[in-house]
Order: structure tokens, then sequence, then C-alpha cells
């Protein structure tokens, strides 16, 4: 019995420890001393081969990065870049763990969320920028390049952006012959129109647990939970307002359906894909979703404006790491990973709205078919504010995203909920 | 002066026969001392550390037992879930295990097919499981379906901070009393016939015969499944990670998980470490308590 008591013991114990083990086996040879065997190309230089640790989430997705590798190889006979693709949940269980262990990957995926949580791990680029005249700075969104500055220093370069916008089935729409929403749109036509859908087992609109999908409809009517100084606070009474107005849809008007998957961060999606959702709120990024999964027409619109018009804007980018044993050309690699040509290739698959402008036009060509995508992405990145975010943000959003279940189930006021998630969050930050 | 001399050879001797038994304890002495001995007093000397996955370690003492106990707010409501976690899966699991194997050891035919039709989804897994119910459960799920047939109010039985860890259980029993009901049903078999026999000739009547000559026999088996299931359903994990991440608001978060996302969401190592401790101490205690009352309560036949 006490053998097994043990036993029994160690299996939560040793999922703590088995980050022990990850630690001694670093592939760091495999990046360290390439550079020194003698590999050479045909022009007499030597190869530098660079690892780059990416989030990536199908197969299709993977060639494109693949690539965008190759043409690296090409543009620098001497850079050679292996991939490695990992999935968005363990991409961030993955990277962590590499950079503690020093075997840090040269280039790395990283998210505007996380960006500051890892900016010690990651090369300030400002000397190499000064030295490259091709870069163009000007060209990138700025609104994202500044979610990866940091005391006037870039830490790594955005690949894609986008504004958070309303999708909407428009089936369902013709189905009840309401008219379809547009940029005219305020608070009283989206209840009004989410009346008139919820019928017959469907709902105007839908909510799920976190936090990325309804900020946008917060800051709109008039709350605002983190400010650009990155501070939270939920207690104010025009937040908890916002909160309460949205929890209510569900809850009181039932216009949305109750989240029944609170652990599930895509059950929105889930929902809306079954066709039964008429507004449906999230990035361009999720087109693809609605080219893959959705057996309906859909039409795309800026978020309606309650008090105010107005949305969120997040976006994605790669960085270089601080220990790569080979800078300049992770650094060359990165520019043209982000470069023009290659932000041509994700628009063109539609995988990325491009953070450049200047090649912004092949995304909404390649998303020509998408009703109203192009004009709701335009008029959203006039309204659109970058999405604040607090220092240690995985762990406030996961607060936040708790605290907020039983508003959103109807077990809680906002009020309430909001005094508790500002209590957490404060003793978590102090 | 033969005497010092003989200690000597005694003491050779002995020393000799430990080298063999080294060697022949080693395969499995290393395995022991590399996957637990050695983790298990790594994880305590980290549980005293801030211990960040990158970055400084610094030694901070008690520092995080300290935290956990004072400072943690969701610390309290994460124990308070583990204990009702506990306490109601152990108590539906003996109870139901127990009724079903009373149930098919009385049958006549088919017994085996039904030992086994229960025993099933212990071999599915519980991710699966967890999976299958989630469906189930789902608004347009089976059970809401038929609730809203007979015209009550289905629940949101993931979604609901009231039902959350219902649903949790309800899962974790259904996957987890087979096991259970095939140890009571070879104990069960395992009570002398004479015995039984012998009750029923002194007039003690069906339910008689079982709560006072069945069950005292076979109290072994229960006290055996009783601190098994105790000690397993301490560290469950992986039903509230596929189904609710210990969610809505904490609900169904419980140690193991908590242990799991400080560790691995929040890199908080040391932290992780010292709930460890903490849950090793509740086996302990709780499975310490149970050996007690075992000199009380259970038969062990002569």
């Amino acid at each position: 019995m006490k053998k097994r008591k043990v036993a029994a013991f160690l299996m939560a114990m040793l999922m703590t420890l088995s980050l022990a083990a990850c630690g001694g086996s670093g592939d760091d040879a495999k990046t360290d001393g390439n550079g020194m065997d003698g590999t050479q190309t045909d022009g007499g230089e030597e190869i530098v081969e660079l690892r780059w640790l990416n989030k990536c989430e199908s197969e299709a997705e993977a060639a494109i990065w693949q690539q965008l590798a190759d043409n690296v190889t090409k543009e620098y006979p001497n850079i050679k870049i292996t991939i490695e693709n990992t999935d968005w949940t363990s991409y961030w269980t993955k990277l962590p763990v590499e950079l503690a262990s020093g075997s840090a990957p040269d280039l790395m995926y990283m998210h505007f969320s996380r960006a500051s949580d890892y900016k010690n791990s990651m090369l300030p680029l400002g000397e190499y920028i000064k030295d490259d005249e091709n870069v163009n700075m000007e060209d990138f969104y700025s609104g994202i390049l500044d979610c990866f500055t940091f005391d006037d220093e870039v830490y790594a370069f955005p690949y894609d952006f986008g504004p958070y916008v309303m999708y909407y089935n428009k089936d369902l729409f013709d189905k009840y012959k309401v008219e379809y929403p547009d940029e005219e749109t305020d608070w009283e036509e989206f209840l009004e129109i989410c009346q008139k859908l919820s019928v017959d087992g469907n709902y105007g609109t839908v909510f799920c647990s976190s936090c990325d999908y309804y900020i946008p409809q917060v800051l709109s009517l008039g709350g605002e939970i983190i400010d650009e100084n990155g501070t939270f606070e939920i207690t104010d009474k025009e937040t908890t307002d916002a909160l309460q107005t949205l929890a209510d849809l569900i809850n009181v008007q039932g216009y949305a359906p109750k989240i029944a998957d609170t652990a599930n961060t895509v059950w929105n999606w889930e929902q809306f894909e079954a066709g039964n959702i008429g507004m449906l709120i999230d990035g361009p990024w999720c087109v693809s979703n609605v080219i893959n999964y959705c057996d309906f027409n859909v039409g795309y619109t800026i978020v309606p404006a309650a008090r105010q018009h107005v949305t969120t804007i997040n976006g994605s980018g790669l960085a270089v790491s601080n220990t790569t044993k080979h800078p300049k050309e992770a650094y060359l690699a990165l520019q043209s990973l982000t470069g023009p040509a290659a932000q041509q290739i994700l628009a063109e698959n539609g995988r990325a709205l491009p953070s450049r402008e200047s090649v912004r036009d092949y995304y909404y060509e390649a998303m020509s078919e998408q009703d109203g995508l192009e004009e709701a992405i335009k008029a959203s990145l006039d309204i659109g504010i970058p999405y604040h975010v607090t220092e240690n943000f995985s762990e406030v959003s996961t607060i936040l995203n708790s605290g907020m279940d039983v508003v959103f189930s109807g077990e809680a006021t906002a009020e309430e909920a909001a005094k508790d998630i500002q209590a957490q969050v404060d003793a978590l930050l102090k | 002066m033969s005497v010092p001399e003989k200690k000597a050879g005694f003491k050779r001797k002995r020393k000799s026969d430990f080298g063999v038994a080294l060697v022949f304890l080693a395969p499995n002495l290393i395995g022991f001392l590399m996957f637990t001995m050695i983790p298990m007093a790594f994880s305590l000397v980290m549980s005293l550390y801030d211990w960040p996955l990158t970055g400084e370690h610094t030694f901070i003492g008690l520092g995080n037992f300290v935290k956990l106990f004072t400072e943690d707010v969701l610390f309290w409501k994460i124990m308070k879930n583990t204990l009702v976690y506990v306490v109601a899966y152990v108590a539906f699991n003996v109870l139901i295990a127990m009724g079903m194997a009373v149930w098919i050891t009385s049958l006549k035919k088919a017994n085996e097919f039904f030992r086994s039709a229960f025993f099933l989804p212990m071999m599915i897994g519980i991710v699966s499981s967890t999976m299958i119910f989630k469906w189930i459960l789902s608004d347009a799920g089976l059970v809401n379906s038929l609730i809203r047939f007979f015209g009550g109010e289905a629940p949101n039985w993931f979604g609901s901070t009231s039902t959350a860890m219902v649903a949790v259980v309800i899962v974790s029993v259904w996957q987890g009393f087979g096991y259970n009901m095939v140890i009571f049903i070879s104990g069960l078999l395992g009570v002398s016939q004479s015995v039984q026999e012998a009750a029923k000739i002194d007039g003690a009547n069906a339910v008689q015969t079982f709560f006072r000559v069945t069950l005292p026999c076979m109290s072994p088996s229960i006290f055996f499944a009783v601190v098994m299931t105790v000690i397993s359903s301490f560290q469950v994990f992986d039903q509230t990670f596929v189904s609710t991440m210990g969610g809505p608001n904490n609900e169904t978060n419980t140690l193991v998980l908590y242990l799991y996302n400080n560790a691995f969401k929040y890199q908080r190592l040391g932290y992780a470490s010292a709930i460890a401790w903490v849950l090793f101490f509740c086996i302990l205690i709780v499975t310490a308590f149970l050996m007690k009352q075992q000199k009380r309560f259970v038969n062990y036949e002569s």
C-alpha cells in the first residue's frame, strides 16, 4: 500500500519534473556546430543553419511556411532554415521550456499579447534595422509594430494583423427576411436583428468564454478593461454595465446560447458553423473557417457601434532569440520572412492579412468572394485600436475568462464578478 | 584470538553478499532512484525556491507554502473542490460498484457478459469517455433532450457552476466503477457458502444475511477498494483537463490541475512543487486515517 501511495503521488510529481529532464536534452548541437563544420555553398560561403520554432495549425499552412523558408535560401544561399511547427496551445508550453533549457530556437513565432512576457528572450533589432536599407519599416501597420516595441526598441516583425470584424450568416438573415447589418448598424438595430433571428432554436449572436471576442463590444458599449498603459481595471461602472449588457443577451433576452463549454476557446465558432447563429465577432484570420466549414453564405461588416465606433486589432510576428549564434543571418532571414514577397504569398493563400500595406491588396484579391470583407477590414482599421494587454497576460486573461464564466452563465452580476476578478489580478500583478 | 578472526570473516562475508545483492537489485534500484527517489527529493528542494522556468532561482524557504495557505484565495477553493470530488466520487463509485456486484453475482445467466460490459468503460480511457459525455450532456445532447421531453428544465451541465462538478463526477463514476465492481465480485464469491447457509438456518433473512454476514466477510476487499479509490480520486486531472479546464469560474479546478497550470502555464515550478507536496500530505493523512480505521471495521478471517 505504501509503495502504491508513493507511486501514486509520483504521477503528479513526475509531471513537474519531466521539465527538468527536458533541460539536458537540448539540440544546441544542431545549430551550434554547423557554422564551423566546413559546409559551404557553391560560392564558398559557410552554410548557416537556423532553427525556426513556429506556430502552425495545419498541413496546408505548413506548406506555405516551408515555401517562405525555401525562398530565404534562394535569396541567401548560405542560410538554411529548419522549421518546427507546433499548434497554438503546445507552442506556449514548448517555447518556454526550450528557452529555459538553453536550447532556444534561432527564430520564433511571437504573438502580440505575449511579446512583453518574452521580451527578455528576444533579440533587440534596432542596430540591424539601422544598417538595413531594404527593410522599409513604415510599410508595417504601426499599431501592430507598436505591440512589438518596448522602450523604442523593436523586438519582432509582424507578418499579419487584423481588426475584429463581424461575421454574419446571410442564409439565416434571408430565411427570416432580416436586413443585413452594415456600417451604420447601431446597438438598437443590433438588438432588433438579434430579436428577429432568435426564433426556432436560432440565436442572434454568440459568446465564448475567451475575452478576445467580447472586448471590442465592451469598448463599443463604453467600457474598458485594460487601458493603453496595460493597467487592468474592470470595476468601473461603465465597464461592468457593458459586461452586464452582454451577459444579459444570453440570460435575459435569450439572443445568444448559454456557453456550454467554458474550456473551449472556439466554442462560438462551433456554434456558428452549425448554421443557427446570426452574428459572430472575430478577426480576419478566421475567414478560413468560413471557407472550410460553413456550408452557408457569410457576409462581413464592422463591429456594431453602441456608444462609439471601435474595434481591437491584434496580430502575430516573428522574432530572433537573443541566444542565437548567428544573429546577423537570423535577422536577414527574419526580414525576408516578413518582407513584402513573403507576405504576398501569405496573402495569396488567404493565410494572413499582410501587416505590410504594400502587399495588402493581394489579400483582398484572394478574398474577393468574401462579401464585404475588404470594406469591413478597411473601415475597421480606421476605428481600430491596439488590443491592450497587461503584463503576464496569459495568466491575467485566464483569471478574467474564468471570472466572467459566472456572469455569462447568469449566476453572478458583472459587478460582483468584477470585484472578484480585480482582486485576483491585483494580487497577481502587485 | 579466534573470536575477532571469526568476526572479521563474518563481516567480509556480509560485505560480499551485499555486493551481489546490489547487482541483482540494480535494475530495479536504478529505476526507483531515477524515477522515484531523486525526483521526489528534487521536488522537495524546488518547493523551497522561487523557480521560474526562465531566469534565476531564489531560495525562499517555506515562502511557497506560506503563500499557498495565506495569500492564495484560489487554493482554498481548489482544496474544497478536490475534497467534494473525492467524497462524491468515492461514495458513488463504491455504492454503485457494490450494487452492481451483488446484482451480477446473483444472476444465473450472462453474468460474465454484464461483468465485461460494465468493466468496458475502464478500457476506453478517461479522455475518450469525457469527450463522449461532453456530447451526451451538451445542450442538444441525449440527456437534455430526454429532460426536455419529460418537461424538465435542462441544465447547462459543464457550463454552470452548480452542475459542472456533478457532471465531472458522473463521467468519472461511469468510467471508474467497473474496477471496484470486479473487486467486489471476487470478494462476494470469496465469502464462504457455509457461513451464509449457517446464517440462513439460524433464521436470518436475505437482507440480514447480506449486512451482517456477507458484508463483514468481504470487508477486506471493500477496504482495499476504498483506499485505492480515495488515492486515485485525489489525483483527478484528465476529466477536468479535457472537459472544463477547471471552469466555470474554477468550480472544477482541483489540486493536480492547479499544479499543472502553475508549472506549465504560469511557469512557477517551485510553487507547483509545493502544491505537489501538499497533495502528497493530503493523501498521506487520509490514507493513514483509513488504515487506522481498518482495525475497527475490517475483518480478516483467520
